[in-house]
């Protein structure tokens, strides 16, 4: 059989290669179509939330090595509990990175007053309500911590 | 959890800290008694609060109990402050719980963030720091 091509004679075999040829160049150059990103709810709040944490524990770490051995023992009590509430943090967002850079706050009164205002507009806006407490509840530790 | 069962859970919350804050008070003397009478005021504010949201919600508000069982006997100044400070962590529990079952930027969801902050300084105050206050075990 012949198939007429802008008036020339085709084979039904060429037409037959012609058409794998191009399968195959399909299958060649196709992407696999990738995954949609799993994003988490929250998740730039979610940051927002552990760089906060992350910033008071560098600053920690930097009066905890001016510190007097006294000193020192009740700064790394306050230290474990801004550690606890980073891990809290990144069990929320899976995909977070180990750890963010950030400029050292040395007045940490002053950062973490700072940090209950941010954590309680996170808590608010958070569209995940496990989030909301989350935040909520870190803002309640740093507001404790003040007294 | 529904809003109106956090809103619930949370007014029964606050009658047994109501109660506990009564027994407490008892063992108390100066400054630290003086701070107890403030809280129980402060509890005794939110709990007619309570009363108001979950009505406005149409629900009947749950009762308070005739009387609680502590969860251990009040004896002293520190057994007095160690109940102080469970009855607030109890009451920042209920708190998280109302945060996670209201809806984004509400004025209940705010009222669950002032109260769960309100339950962690108490609880500090006496002597009852969580690293994350009011997160189920």
């Amino acid at each position: 059989m012949t198939v007429q091509i802008s008036g020339r004679a085709i084979s039904r075999r060429a037409l037959l290669a012609g058409a794998l040829v191009t399968l195959a160049g399909c299958g060649k150059h196709r992407r696999p179509t990738p995954p949609a990103p799993v994003v988490a709810p929250d998740a730039a709040a979610l940051t927002s939330a552990r760089t906060l944490e992350s910033l008071l524990l560098a600053s920690y770490d930097a009066k905890i090595a001016n510190a007097t051995v006294r000193h020192r023992a009740v700064l790394q009590v306050a230290r474990a509990v801004h550690a606890t509430h980073l891990a809290a943090l990144k069990s929320a967002d899976l995909n977070a990175p180990d750890r963010a850079d950030i400029a050292v706050e040395t007045n940490l009164r002053h950062a973490l007053h700072g940090s209950v205002a941010t954590l309680r507009e996170l808590s608010l806006a958070a569209v995940d309500g496990t989030n909301a407490a989350l935040f909520a509840s870190i803002a309640a530790s740093h507001e404790a911590s003040l007294q | 959890m529904t809003v109106v069962t956090a809103l619930q859970a949370a007014l029964a919350a606050e009658y047994a800290t109501v109660y506990g804050y009564g027994v407490v008070g008892a063992r108390l003397t100066g400054a630290d008694q003086g701070y107890a009478t403030t809280a129980l005021e402060a509890h005794m504010v939110t709990r007619d609060r309570l009363i108001g949201l979950v009505s406005a919600l149409g629900a009947t508000p749950v009762a308070a109990l005739p009387a609680y069982r502590l969860p251990f006997a009040v004896t002293d100044t520190a057994s007095a402050k160690q109940l102080a400070a469970q009855l607030e962590q109890g009451c920042a529990g209920a708190a998280w719980d109302l945060i996670a079952a209201s809806a984004t930027s509400t004025s209940l969801r705010s009222l669950g963030i002032g109260w769960i902050a309100d339950a962690a300084v108490r609880a500090t105050h006496w002597g009852g720091t969580q690293a994350l206050p009011g997160q189920p075990a």
